[in-house]
Parts: C-alpha cells; structure tokens; sequence
C-alpha cells in the first residue's frame, strides 16, 4: 500500500520493518520508508538491529543428525533387514534419564530407611519389653523378700533406666512414678 | 511405507528434522530421541502422506514430540525443584551454552540463541522455522497449524523482541 501522500510515523515503519528487511514490500512503500529512515535515526537502528538479527541467524548451522541414527531408527521400528541391536541403540547417556533413575534410587533409599527404621524400633520396643518383664519379676521376687529400700533400689537401677531407655527419656534415680503400679502401665505401653 | 520409499525420505528428511529439534530444545540428545521417534513415525504411518505434503508433515510431528519433551522436562525441574524445597521454577533457560549455541558462527549468534530461549514454544519455532531453516510463510502455517495472519504477526513480536535484547546486548557491550 503506498503512503506518498503522508509521511510515515515511526510505528508505521517499525511494523514494516521485518517485511522491508524481507524485500516484501512494494516499491512506493518501500520509497516511503527510506525517506522515514533519512531522517530518524531510532528506526534506522531498528532497521540495521533487524538486519543484524536475520543475517546471524540465517548464518546458523544446519545440524547433522548422528551418523547411526538411521540404523537406530530401522532397528527402533523393526524393518526387515536391519539390525535389531537395542543394546547398540541406547548405549548413549541420556541426562533426563540418569535424573529419573537417581531420583527412584532416592525414594527406594527413603522407603527401604524408614522400613529399616520401623524394623528397628519394634525390635528395640520389643526387647525393652522383655527387659521390663524380668524386671518386674525381680521386684516381685523382692518385694515378697525384701524390705521397702531393696525394693526401692531395684526399681531406681534396673527397672527406671529400661522405661526410660523405651521411651526416650533421660534416666532418673527415683521416680514419683516409679511405684508399683507405674510399671504394669508401662507394660502395657510397650507391648 | 515401503522400505526403499523410507530410506529415501529419512535420508532426505532427517538433517531437517534434527536441524529443529535440536534449536527448539537446546539438547543434542533429546533432539535425537525426537528424530527418532520422527522417523519410526513415518516408517509406520508415512505410507499414506503425498510426497509433496511429507515434509510438512515430519517437521508437524517434530514440533508436537518437542511440545511433549519440553513438557516432561518442565514436569521433572518441578518435581526436582519440590524434592530440594525450592518454589518450583518456569521453563528458566539453561545457564550453561547449549552445543548449538556453541556452534552459532558468532558471540552474538550464540546470545540471540540464549534471548530465543526466553521466547515461547511456538514463537521459537516460527523463528526456527523462518530464519534459520528457510521455510516460508506458508509452509510455517502449514507445520504449525495456523493461519498465515498468526505466522506473521508471532514471527513479527518475536523479532521486536529479540532486537530488543539485540539492543541491550549493544548496549552494554559500547558501555563495557
């Protein structure tokens, strides 16, 4: 479309500027933008920013595909006479892949841990039970034996460390707790 | 498609097709699986497309199989990005110089390539397309399913913006 009659505004040429780097235009048009470009110098750097960007990227290179990746290709799609070598087709290291294994490695690890962790915590409960029966069976031994401050010791030294031990508490000497009902609850908490 | 029919349009094709691929996703390797899966897509479906039309054809199917690869990239940044604690991220370009942008003729080549990483999918394929592979206005509606209106005006904001950063790049470079 020709513009003679009136001069062109910068829009005017910026949004042309692709089709006149093209050689797209027609010549009136064409003839206008130049008379534009003579006298602005911001389009004329929008017009020699827009020949630099097409000329570098028209100078990229084509990019040769690998040389075996027909032969993968025939062999991938199973056309009669190629070689079926999957083990020469995905010999490449693929990064997305090593990712997607490094991550199911990380889950598997986190899973087989916190079965190992439930493992070993029901082992421990377990043992500590068995702890805690002997020693209730001492302080019953005791009791029926001995005077209160044999029976008080026993409890202290042997049975206040296993309960602590079980439930992650430091250990105490003497315990307000540590009376003859406390253990039987503590029984049943570990079992 | 008979078996000397697709060893003709492979080897005519393929240069083409890796040729895309590996500037739409920046990676040699994944723009290898693509062609690949390219051409076993035109062994077991090509027979029935005219021979005029093929080309058209294989680089459509190339653009859809990047489509789904930048997808599944995007997908695992976000689980990774969930994994470490981080916010997951948007299709960020890579820090590191793709092989392709290594092999850009200049500096500045290399830097409008890093800039086309920032463009959206469809706007760096018509570049793509246009600039660097020579396809016209036509063939690109064709490939990527628009109308020749959309080519033009996608083809038209992508370079506006891309002398943009053309502008800035000289910018620094006559201020450094």
């Amino acid at each position: 479309m020709s513009r003679s009659d009136e001069p062109m505004t910068c829009d005017d040429v910026t949004r042309r500027i692709e089709a006149y780097t093209d050689g797209d235009l027609d010549e009136s048009t064409v003839r206008d933008i130049r008379r534009h470009l003579d006298a602005c110098a911001d389009c004329a750097e929008q017009l020699d920013l827009a020949r630099t960007l097409t000329a570098e990227l028209r100078a990229m290179p084509k990019l040769d595909p690998p040389a075996g990746l027909l032969d993968d290709v025939r062999a991938a799609a199973g056309i009669p006479g190629s070689p079926r070598s999957v083990a020469g087709h995905n010999r490449r290291f693929r990064p997305w892949l090593a990712v997607a294994a490094a991550f199911a490695i990380a889950i598997a690890g986190a899973l087989l841990a916190h079965h190992q962790h439930q493992r070993t915590a029901k082992a421990e409960a377990l043992r500590a039970a068995a702890e805690v029966r002997l020693a209730l069976a001492c302080v019953g031994d005791i009791t029926r034996r001995a005077d209160r401050s044999a029976r008080r010791q026993v409890i202290s030294e042997r049975l206040l460390p296993v309960i602590s031990r079980s439930f992650g508490l430091t250990p105490r000497t003497q315990s307000r707790g540590a009376e003859p009902g406390a253990p039987g609850n503590t029984e049943r908490s570990s079992s | 498609m008979e078996r000397a029919a697709f060893d003709t349009a492979a080897q005519r094709h393929a240069r083409k097709v890796f040729t895309f691929a590996s500037y739409l996703l920046g990676d040699p390797h994944e723009a290898e699986d693509v062609a690949q899966e390219v051409l076993v897509k035109l062994w077991t479906r090509g027979g029935g497309i005219p021979t005029d039309r093929l080309e058209a054809w294989l680089m459509r199917v190339t653009r859809n199989a990047c489509t789904d690869c930048l997808r599944k990239r995007k997908r695992t940044a976000e689980v990774i990005s969930i994994q470490r604690g981080e916010r997951p991220r948007a299709d960020r370009p890579s820090p590191e110089p793709s092989p392709e942008r290594m092999a850009a003729g200049s500096e500045l080549g290399a830097r409008i390539l890093g800039e086309m990483e920032r463009l959206s999918t469809a706007a760096r394929s018509v570049v793509i397309l246009r600039e660097i592979q020579g396809f016209s206005y036509v063939e690109i509606a064709e490939i990527m399913n628009m109308s020749l209106d959309t080519v033009r005006v996608t083809l038209h904001r992508a370079r506006r913006r891309l002398r943009e950063s053309l502008k800035e790049v000289r910018s620094h470079v006559a201020l450094g």
